[in-house]
């Protein structure tokens, strides 16, 4: 039920958006919600209503054991920032493979942007996976590569030009605190600066869906904070966000995320944001140039 | 940047093996046409060429016959030149098999009239000359080498072939071990290949990347293989240079073999590299 909306342009860069959506050519906008007055995240592409991701009765199975997922049905609205909560080994991790591509449900639906993933032909599937930005449990960098190459890699296949991607690797290699490591190949890092380098991997793209798995796991609480304050000011643009955790702590903090908890492969609770004056106060803090 | 990290597995055994196969395309290809080449000048020499045999019992008669067969050959058509082959080279082409000494006056060895033929004489006019020869010496015999140009022909095709066959089954071979050695690249990048193919990489991309290490290692293969190749042909070719000279005819190679032979790398190389690019495309349709 919401009774209006004004659209609030707050920056309109100098550049025309580029394929590999480069952050500093961004045009951001925010929805103020006229019930209370705040800042809310709101979508910029497209400000069409549908839902970016809808899963109906998902089933998944690996190989002839029992149901890892069970009848999952959800939608995720464009623009909005969730978080997939539950114990180990409820499925988070195997529901969010489901939302990047690496698998195909066993049975139900799933539709990603609008389209049917399950009848998708192969060849449909780059286009696709370029508009999600995954962080994945065990983070799966390139090893072979620098800190720099790997960040630098999404843009690279979208085919982004080689003077674009210096600033912005760069810059947000910085923001994560990796700015000194550029140079160090993921083996040589610690797990905490493996993980920072595998979220800014999964940014730099600026993604449309954002999927993190556990992305705060090896990182501590200020940290962790610091790089959810990253995936809002991505939300903020409009890249849809799903965060597995279990950090209950940060979760907490990040009151105006919906909260999706998985049990045993069933989809329990979908909660509401509670009020959004966490997300304002995270708004407050240290704004990160290149999002803006 | 190299999308792949470099694998030391394949970076060792495939130049090697390309430089083998090149190797051996090269020894069928310049032992085939270098043959044929050689084939064709004999053909070309003794289609030329025929032998008059006049034989009787007793010299005296053989050598009276010998004569007259001689000035009337002379005269006949498609005959460009006869000559009366001497004793002492009859001697000499027996020597080897009865030994020296052996071949004396007595024995009952034929007269040879060498005959020339004109450049057109054609087999009418052959089977002509022997008629008319007949008729003046019936004993004599017009040898025109025709039946065994013929075995040799079909000695030298088949060898062709064979060099033929040997070639196609060398790329088959070669793309066979791509293939392999593709599929082992792949299964041994996996992990990467899967993450690339996560932030949205097209197969082309990670194709792209198989094709210019197998187009480099194909090259350098083939490089290697045509270079121990030209130093075999070269010294085989001296050898046999050095061994028939006069006898055989000069085994050359044609410039369309040399060409032929300096591409091999090239072509090497190209199949390597398509047999990779073809192998990871029909490979990686196998992940999701
Ligand atoms: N590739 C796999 N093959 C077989 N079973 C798997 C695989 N991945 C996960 N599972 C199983 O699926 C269940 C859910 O795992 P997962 O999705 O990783 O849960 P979570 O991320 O919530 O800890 C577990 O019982 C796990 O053993
Ligand atoms: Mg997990």
């Amino acid at each position: 039920m919401v009774q209006s909306v004004i659209i609030l342009i707050t920056a309109l860069l100098q550049r025309p958006r580029h394929e590999a959506k480069p952050f500093t050519s961004l045009a951001s906008c925010h929805i103020i919600s006229s019930l209370d007055g705040t800042l809310r995240p709101c979508h910029e592409r497209k400000m069409s209503t549908a839902p970016v991701v809808r899963f109906e009765n998902v089933g998944l199975r690996y190989g002839i054991g029992s149901e890892v997922l069970r009848d999952v049905t959800f939608s995720l609205e464009p623009g909005s920032f969730h978080f997939l909560t539950g114990p180990s080994g409820a499925g988070k991790s195997s529901l969010l493979k489901l939302l990047y591509l690496a698998q195909r449900p066993s049975r139900g639906l799933i539709s990603l942007f609008g389209e049917d993933v399950v009848t998708l032909k192969r060849d449909a599937l780059p286009p696709l996976r370029r508009r999600i930005g995954v962080v994945f449990q065990e983070f799966r960098l390139l090893n072979h590569l620098s800190a720099y190459e790997n960040v630098a890699l999404p843009l690279r296949i979208s085919g982004a030009r080689e003077s674009e991607i210096r600033g912005h690797v760069q810059e947000l290699l910085a923001w994560v605190g990796l700015a000194d490591r550029m140079h160090a190949t993921p083996p040589t890092l610690s797990g905490g600066e493996q993980q920072r380098l595998a979220i800014a991997r999964a940014v730099i793209g600026r993604p449309d869906l954002l999927v993190a798995d556990e992305p705060t796991g090896n990182v501590d609480p200020d940290m962790a904070y610091r790089l959810m304050h990253l995936f809002y000011e991505l939300n903020k643009l409009g890249t849809t966000t799903i965060v597995a955790s279990h950090d209950m702590h940060l979760i907490e903090r990040m009151t105006n995320a919906h909260i999706m908890r998985l049990e045993k492969g069933e989809l329990t609770t979908i909660g509401r944001p509670a009020t959004p004056s966490a997300y304002a106060a995270v708004r407050s803090s240290s704004p990160l140039s290149l999002f803006t | 940047m190299r999308l792949l990290p470099d694998a030391k597995e394949s970076y060792g055994i495939l130049p090697w093996v390309i430089a083998v196969m090149v190797y051996l395309c090269a020894l069928a290809i310049a032992g085939g046409f270098g043959l044929r080449g050689a084939a064709s000048g004999w053909t070309a020499d003794l289609a030329q060429k025929a032998t008059l045999q006049i034989s009787a019992p007793d010299s005296a008669i053989r050598d009276k016959m010998a004569n007259l067969a001689l000035t009337a050959v002379t005269h006949l058509d498609g005959v460009a030149n006869a000559q009366l082959v001497s004793k002492a080279q009859i001697a000499s082409l027996l020597e080897p098999w009865l030994g020296v000494g052996n071949v004396t006056d007595d024995l009952p060895v034929p007269a040879l009239i060498d005959i020339t033929l004109t450049s057109n004489a054609s087999n009418v006019q052959l089977a002509a000359i022997e008629t008319q020869i007949k008729a003046i010496v019936p004993s004599a015999r017009l040898d025109t080498h025709q039946q065994w140009l013929g075995e040799l022909t079909t000695l030298t095709q088949s060898i062709g072939w064979t060099a033929n066959l040997i070639v196609l089954l060398v790329a088959l071979a070669t793309v066979a071990i791509v293939a392999f050695g593709t599929r082992g690249g792949l299964s041994s990048h996996r992990p990467t290949i899967e993450i690339l193919h996560m932030m949205g990489a097209p197969d082309v991309l990670i194709a792209n990347e198989f094709q210019r290490r197998f187009l480099i290692q194909g090259l350098i293969g083939g490089v290697l293989g045509l270079v121990a190749g030209l130093i075999t042909i070269i010294g085989l070719g001296w050898l046999a240079q050095r061994a028939g000279q006069g006898l055989i005819a000069s085994v050359s190679l044609s410039p369309f073999v040399w060409i032929c032979l300096l591409l091999l790398p090239v072509f090497a190389a190209a199949l390597t590299m398509l047999t990779a690019r073809i192998t990871v495309f029909r490979a990686l349709r196998e992940i999701l």
